[in-house]
């Protein structure tokens, strides 16, 4: 079920009249049999998955708690770790990883033959709610985080369906601890709510979705197209991945809020960043937060040396990469972002004049475009030819912009400025009843009609 | 808080809503339509001027290079029945679901008296059904739709329609090229498109060589997949013809339908009898539905020789000169005749 479909807009009213229906104590059942309905209505064999998954953590984590000592525990986690990472491998690696093998013994003339599974469908959200799961096992393997004894509660810290597909990637200590809280009807919270969905679905359909009618003809024929255009088409498709992602993360924060749940923020405006080292403090912070806590910290952070930091940064850039996707482009963005980071880091810059900051802004905004290039590629051809139009004259066709897609592009670029340092619904309480309900009027004038209207699923699904 | 609290906003989000439609229909319904549903605009343009409307697809306009004529189906059928003046909506590659929306939306005080509406075989063929031209289509559909015009682009946005990727749709392409059984009444080594595809194109035609004929198997095959099907009464298509005779009847609209010719002579050559019998058989059991409720059917199916077809590798209801003046005038004597007995 996709947030913005019409199957979603009666699901979603209809859990939270219930939820606040029902006595406390038996909320979370209602959550759990919605978070269940909302995945199986993908793909209802797939929820099997789900269901293993939650079953192996619960249990290794009551086991790792049993033991005072870590190397007890050991075994627990990485039973966790075999299992999560397995069915992550099997489901989204399989393929890659054979054909891969196949092209490398390939070159030295070795043939070598692998199973295809023709129907093998990556699962929805596979990689948000591995994550999520792993986090709690690694905690309670370190003692951080008390194993949970309620099999439902845990079930539904798997699944929340607000969060389930595409994140923001939550701890136990967070959201689990508040499903187990009883929240009393609030209209603060319904308000609250509503604006950060009213938001989120302005940025997904009337920006993301707009901008995916530049970027798709583009990246499917870049070298037909004018280097303006490859510009033109490059900056849309990094606000789209990033409307389409925040704008999802906004409508997961909305809902959840609704039901008086309170997750992190995933995004605060990246594409204002000075350098990578802050893009990554803005940009799926959820995921960023994740590799820091438990891979870099593991792999020993910076504490080992310089040679082992250097290692250290790589591997979470690159193993972040191939999250992502299956597929060396996505290894590629990944390795890009971390030369960068390693190359920024030594400098402690400061920025105290305009024209240098605007300077290192510009910088990072263009190298974060190129990276994207390989993101958005569907491989290293079709990279290769957008960075070719990029960086050199050639190409006729020009993209069609229509003007209500340049003005809303204007006022979410406005917006994100605006909300820098606060998110939208703290800007908007602040402001009179009159603008208030200018701006709502606005956004929901263009979402009933200025929405995209091909069929874009969100980015983030599909990893 | 107050009850009034909650009233005002409820009356301030009618009011954006209001006027959004307002607004919205003012400004951008008219380009939308032109963008992804135009046939609409095509039913507009004749539905105050005329007494009969001819919906149909590519059959209808599509000429030869060495037409003289090259008057549509619709304007020979106009040209030759001088007490009946016929419309035309048509686009290619339509079908019967989207000229039921158009039906629908006829004004009740429109002079329109009578619909015909093509009938293509192929249209009911798997193939067809499951073809990616059809989220495009049910885009348009979906715009055809009788309510509010805010909540028809709202629900566009939201992808309201049926609207697979084309890896989806093929998929169930292949599954009911594998599971549809055709029932046949004497021995036939398939039962299913599928293994009689595969079987005829591997190796079904060959030169005299021995080497495959790769033009014949490519055109025997697509005509295997294109009538090689019993027409059931679930079939997606025959819910859109009923749900035409039912809006007609609602209306009392007088409801043609047109069996389009199909290249018999080059299904019989490349394929067999067997296809052919398909082809008569579907078509008798089309003619014996509907006629059984009151509409009138005109049988075209044998009609047009090879010759007259424009397409040679694959199969379609495009006519030259002869083949289309052939089904306006089949059509033609039977409205005529129709027309005579409600004198």
């Amino acid at each position: 079920m996709l947030f913005n479909s019409v199957h979603f807009l009666l699901f979603f009213p209809l859990v939270v009249l219930l939820y606040y229906s029902l006595k406390p104590n038996l909320r979370w059942v209602l959550l759990l049999l919605a978070s269940y309905y909302f995945y199986a209505s993908w793909r209802a064999e797939y929820l099997i998955l789900i269901l293993f998954s939650t079953g192996i953590d619960y249990w290794c984590a009551i086991q790792m708690e049993a033991k005072a000592e870590r190397k007890d525990r050991r075994p627990f986690l990485a039973i966790s770790l075999v299992a999560n990472l397995g069915l992550l491998a099997f489901f989204k690696y399989y393929t890659f990883a054979n054909e891969s093998l196949d092209a490398l013994l390939g070159v030295a003339g070795i043939p070598y033959k692998y199973y295809r599974f023709e129907d093998l469908l990556l699962p929805v959200g596979i990689s948000f709610y591995t994550f999520q799961t792993l986090s709690y096992s690694i905690e309670v393997y370190r003692g951080e985080q008390k194993a949970e004894r309620n099999l439902g509660i845990f079930a539904l810290y798997v699944a929340f369906f607000p969060q389930l597909v595409a994140g923001p990637i939550e701890r136990f200590a967070s959201l689990g601890e508040q499903l187990k809280q009883h929240f009393a009807f609030s209209w603060s919270n319904i308000r609250t709510g509503l604006q950060l969905m009213l938001y989120g679905f302005f940025i997904k359909i009337c920006i993301a979705d707009n901008l995916a009618s530049l970027v798709d003809p583009f990246f499917a024929a870049p070298l037909n197209h004018t280097t303006l255009s490859a510009w033109i088409a490059s900056v849309a498709y990094a606000f789209q991945i990033y409307c389409d992602f925040f704008g999802y993360s906004t409508i997961a924060l909305g809902l959840a809020r609704l039901l008086g749940i309170k997750i992190m923020d995933n995004f605060r405006s990246p594409y204002w960043s000075l350098s990578v080292t802050e893009f990554w403090k803005r940009w799926h912070i959820s995921l960023s937060t994740w590799f820091r806590d438990y891979l870099y910290i593991s792999l020993g952070g910076d504490r080992k040396g310089q040679g082992a930091w250097v290692r250290n940064i790589l591997l979470v850039f690159l193993i972040s990469g191939l999250w992502h996707g299956a597929n060396w482009t996505f290894v590629v963005w990944g390795a890009i972002h971390a030369l960068l980071y390693l190359i920024e880091k030594p400098f402690k810059i400061q920025y105290p004049n305009p024209v240098v900051k605007a300077l290192m802004w510009f910088k990072t905004f263009i190298v974060v475009i190129v990276a994207w290039v390989f993101f958005r590629a569907t491989d290293f051809g079709n990279a290769a030819d957008v960075l070719t139009r990029l960086f050199s004259f050639g190409g006729t066709e020009q993209l069609s912009i229509e003007h209500s897609s340049v003005l809303l592009f204007a006022v979410f670029v406005i917006s994100d400025i605006l909300f820098y340092h606060r998110r939208f619904d703290n800007w908007i309480d602040q402001k009179n009843v009159a603008i208030r309900w200018l701006v709502y009027a606005v956004m929901i004038f263009s979402i009933l009609t200025l929405g995209g209207v091909e069929n874009h699923p969100f980015i983030y699904f599909q990893f | 808080m107050k009850a009034s609290y909650y009233i005002i906003r409820v009356v301030l989000l009618a009011a954006i809503l209001l006027i959004s439609q307002m607004l919205y229909k003012e400004l951008w319904w008219e380009s939308d339509l032109k963008e992804h549903a135009d046939i609409l605009e095509n039913l507009q343009l004749v539905q105050d001027s005329v007494d009969a409307i001819y919906f149909a697809e590519s059959s209808n306009f599509t000429t030869s290079k060495t037409d003289n004529d090259l008057r549509s189906i619709s304007e020979m059928l106009d040209d030759s029945i001088p007490t009946l003046k016929v419309g035309t909506v048509e686009k290619g590659a339509q079908h019967a679901r989207i000229y039921h929306s158009l039906i629908k939306r006829i004004p009740d005080d429109s002079p329109v008296k009578m619909v015909i509406v093509t009938m293509n075989l192929r249209s009911f063929s798997a193939d067809w059904i499951h073809s990616e031209l059809e989220s495009n289509l049910m885009k348009s559909d979906l715009l055809l739709q009788d309510r509010p015009e805010l909540l028809n682009r709202f629900l566009l946005t939201l992808n309201f329609y049926d609207n697979k990727r084309g890896a989806e749709r093929l998929r169930d392409l292949h599954r009911v090229w594998k599971e549809d059984k055709i029932n046949w009444p004497f021995d036939f080594p398939y039962d299913n498109i599928y293994d009689w595809d595969v079987a005829m194109g591997n190796g079904g035609w060959l030169n005299e060589d021995g080497s495959w004929d790769m033009p014949k198997i490519q055109l025997g095959t697509q005509q295997i997949k294109q009538f090689g099907f019993d027409i059931k009464e679930d079939n997606p298509r025959i819910q859109d013809f009923d749900g035409i005779v039912k809006t007609c009847n609602e209306k009392s609209l007088m409801l043609v339908f047109n069996i389009l010719a199909e290249n018999i002579d080059a299904v019989d050559s490349l394929v067999g009898e067997e296809l052919v019998f398909l082809m008569k058989r579907n078509r008798d059991f089309l003619m014996e539905r509907y006629q059984g409720q009151n509409v009138l059917v005109v049988d075209n199916l044998e009609l047009v020789r090879d010759a007259s077809f424009t397409d040679r590798d694959f199969p379609t209801e495009h006519y030259d000169q002869r083949g289309r003046m052939d089904v306006a005038m089949n059509l033609r004597d039977s409205i005529s005749e129709i027309l005579q007995l409600r004198k």
